[in-house]
């Protein structure tokens, strides 16, 4: 009875029930304790997983009949069937993805977003327990999903003050001798309706990722058809080189297609794969038995993975590109890095701002310009680039308005185009059609999630490498929006919105965050 | 059920409603139509009465709504040509009318101001809107070379040239033209043969500043 006492009194001030790992895992005071307790084969049935689980009892107080303690519970949601619907249509969505990428047609869209819905509602069944976390993590990121909305309104809304309103509108109403016709930011309101409910998909999508990757179990399997996904679409840029495949992609290496962003979230993706292997591998008990199989066959698929997609990069012949592949990787190693040496999340973070700042400010110096400010990182076609800077200067501050940049475009194209220009990269296209402001926000947003992601890579236990992989795309997808608009095709849209959904559950347990 | 539940739900509910009903208006439209090129020879390219989409989808669809605007208006103008009678008819005010509503909520569409233009100028050739919608489609398409043909055909055979804006926009086409898109000459030639005095005048000026060699193929 002493010596049980005493083991109690020991567990509480060493072992902590973890708020921010509802699947299983323990704050512990240390980074060799966590390690201790994140082997997956201890949560499987091992011996030490069982001794922890019963310190853990003790420590917390047993609990009540029928109510099982959402940070005890291994997997409560794997066993709802409703969300392995869900995660079944989310396999099926990016399943699609690399044939989307090749058949880019509306109906396309509207089967994206028909689906999106379909898997939305299912999720919406999930369990109270899965709904609320997922309410409780996306309250902290609800203006970044509020403010795109409420922007996009605004701009469709008729307004009182016409200097703010887009110049058409006055030349409009004086042509059609309508002094009522009211002015608007947007200047095809229409469009940017549009453009709110193609936005509301991607919403829909991050939100029913992170409802359904809760589960470590689904999160493992939606980042293996993301990796596979993404190679994929690499095997089909080297492909269509091929003879036997050659038209099959029109242009693999131009501004709007999604093959130059798919080849980097690979890279990214294959690489958290290497570190999921490498993690696992340092989990069990022999880490010295470099003979095992699956750390082997996760290493070597991951690099083959990671062989096939640099190929495919190589063929765009864009070194911008690989330097923001190499960051991303950089994110996976640096995290792996500090979670070794049981660094704190913000140290951390701010340590990995701090080193990327200073090579940034090293390396940003010898790019090469394709033209000036927001493009100067674009290395495209002369007139695109040159099309493209004339919208952007004559762009209202407030912008043009969501969607709207093809019918921008006419009025500053060259004598006899007969096709639409493109934007040449997503950072130009939000500010022409949202304004330089809204860019500001956007990319303010996409820190706070890469932090988020971040934070949660090092502070999280053995599944650390799903939110690693997120924080690694959402900054090669920020980079990348400086130098291509790839992030506009629904292909990398799915994909991005996929990785971030995945990233955001893993990052943070089930029951909300804890700050460390 | 919790307040996040019904959020979600509604969000859901929401997405595939817009998705479902934004499919159907785009499986029923209409192929989209380009401009005709001859202005003598426009022609809609569907007979039957173009179908409405639904009130509540149009303002998502603006693009769907522009294009059996434009075939709508199409229609009007052909029939208009032919039986001149036509231009008072309810149709041909419906027309218009459809044609400056989706204006008035889509206004960058070069096409549809150059058939308000023509619908207008059937009616009331003097109206100021035939002016006004032909500065419209200069200043949201200005380098279209598939409009050309049918602007000049318009300011020549109304008011327009009367007003010096217009004229500084039409003598640029024409010099686009003249040096740039040769094969797009009989446009000028076409023109200058419906156009009034006062166009004729204008072109023949135009053509002789940049080519004088091509004034007697003009006079033809």
């Amino acid at each position: 009875m002493a010596d049980c006492l005493r083991l109690s009194v020991t567990c509480r001030k060493t072992v902590l029930p973890d708020k921010s790992a509802g699947d299983g895992n323990f704050l512990t005071l240390g980074a060799s304790v966590r390690a201790e307790t994140d082997s997956r084969s201890d949560v499987i049935g091992g011996r030490r997983w069982r001794r922890v689980f019963a310190y853990a009892i003790i420590a917390v107080g047993p609990a009540r009949r029928g109510e099982i303690h959402p940070g005890l519970d291994p997997s409560p949601a794997s066993k709802s069937p409703i969300l392995s619907i869900a995660s079944s249509l989310l396999t099926i969505l990016l399943a699609a993805t690399p044939i989307l990428a090749i058949a880019n047609g509306a109906f396309a869209q509207h089967a994206v977003a028909i689906v999106a819905a379909i898997m939305l509602a299912t999720a919406a069944k999930g369990a109270e327990t899965e709904l609320a976390s997922t309410a409780q993590l996306l309250k902290r990121f609800s203006l970044a999903i509020l403010l795109p909305l409420v922007w996009m309104v605004l701009q469709t809304l008729p307004l009182p003050f016409s200097p703010l309103a887009n110049p058409v509108w006055s030349a409009a109403s004086i042509a059609l001798n309508d002094p009522s016709l009211p002015g608007r930011i947007s200047l095809d309101p229409g469009a940017t309706l549009r453009g709110l409910f193609l936005y509301l998909v991607d919403v829909s999508l991050v939100v029913s990722t992170v409802i359904i990757t809760k589960d470590r179990h689904r999160a493992e399997t939606v980042l293996f058809v993301l990796c596979t996904v993404t190679t994929f679409m690499s095997l089909e840029v080297l492909l269509g080189r091929l003879d036997l495949f050659a038209g099959m992609i029109a242009d693999a290496g131009g501004p709007t297609s999604p093959f130059p962003a798919a080849t980097a979230l690979a890279i990214v993706t294959n690489g958290a794969l290497i570190a999921r292997a490498i993690e696992r591998h340092l989990h069990q008990q022999d880490i010295s038995n470099l003979a095992s199989v699956p750390l082997w066959l996760g290493i070597l698929s991951g690099l083959s993975g990671i062989a096939v997609a640099f190929a495919a990069m190589a063929t765009f012949a864009r070194g911008t590109l690989l330097v923001v592949t190499g960051l991303g990787l950089t994110v996976i190693v640096f995290i792996a890095a500090v979670r070794r040496l049981g660094f704190r999340s913000w140290p951390s973070a701010m340590l990995f701002a701090a080193v990327v700042a200073m090579a940034g400010a090293i390396a940003l110096p010898r790019v090469p310009s394709g033209g000036s400010g927001l493009l100067g990182f674009v290395n495209f076609a002369p007139e695109a680039v040159a099309l493209a800077e004339r919208v952007c200067a004559d762009a209202s501050w407030l912008g043009n308005g969501v969607g709207t940049f093809g019918l921008t475009s006419r009025v500053y194209q060259e004598l006899g185009a007969t096709t639409l220009a493109v934007p040449p990269s997503t950072a130009v296209l939000i500010a022409i059609e949202s304004g330089r402001l809204a860019l500001v926000i956007l990319a303010g947003f996409a820190a706070q999630l890469f932090f988020a992601t971040f934070r949660g890579a090092v502070r999280r236990g053995r599944d650390s490498f799903f939110a690693s992989a997120a924080a690694a795309g959402i900054l090669v997808v920020l980079c990348e929006s400086f130098l291509d608009s790839s992030l506009s095709s629904p292909s990398v849209q799915i994909i991005v919105a996929v990785m971030v959904g995945l990233g955001l559950a893993q990052s943070a347990g089930r029951t909300g965050g804890v700050k460390r | 059920m919790s307040r996040f539940r019904i959020l979600l739900t509604a969000l859901a509910l929401t997405i595939g409603f817009y998705a479902i009903a934004s499919a159907i208006a785009e499986m029923t439209a209409l192929e989209r139509t380009a401009f005709p090129a001859d202005a003598a020879k426009i022609r809609s390219p569907w007979a039957r009465a173009v179908p409405s989409l639904l009130a509540t989808l149009s303002p998502f669809r603006s693009e769907l709504e522009s294009n059996h605007a434009l075939i709508t208006a199409l229609q009007a103008i052909e029939l208009g040509r032919q039986k001149s009678a036509t231009v008072r008819s309810a149709e041909h005010a419906d027309a218009l009318g459809r044609v400056r509503q989706t204006l008035s909520i889509s206004p960058y569409n070069p096409e549809l101001w150059l058939a308000l233009a023509l619908l207008q100028a059937q009616r009331d050739p003097h109206d100021p809107v035939v002016v006004e919608a032909l500065k419209m489609t200069y200043f949201t398409a200005p380098n279209d070379v598939r409009l050309m043909p049918v602007r000049l055909d318009i300011a020549g055979r109304f008011d327009a040239l009367a007003i010096p804006d217009v004229k500084d926009l039409v003598r640029n086409d024409v010099q686009l033209i003249m040096t740039r898109r040769p094969e797009l000459k009989p446009a000028i030639v076409s023109a200058y043969r419906r156009a009034s005095d006062l166009g004729k005048s204008f072109f023949q000026d135009a053509v002789q500043s940049i080519d004088p060699s091509f004034v007697p193929t003009l006079r033809g």
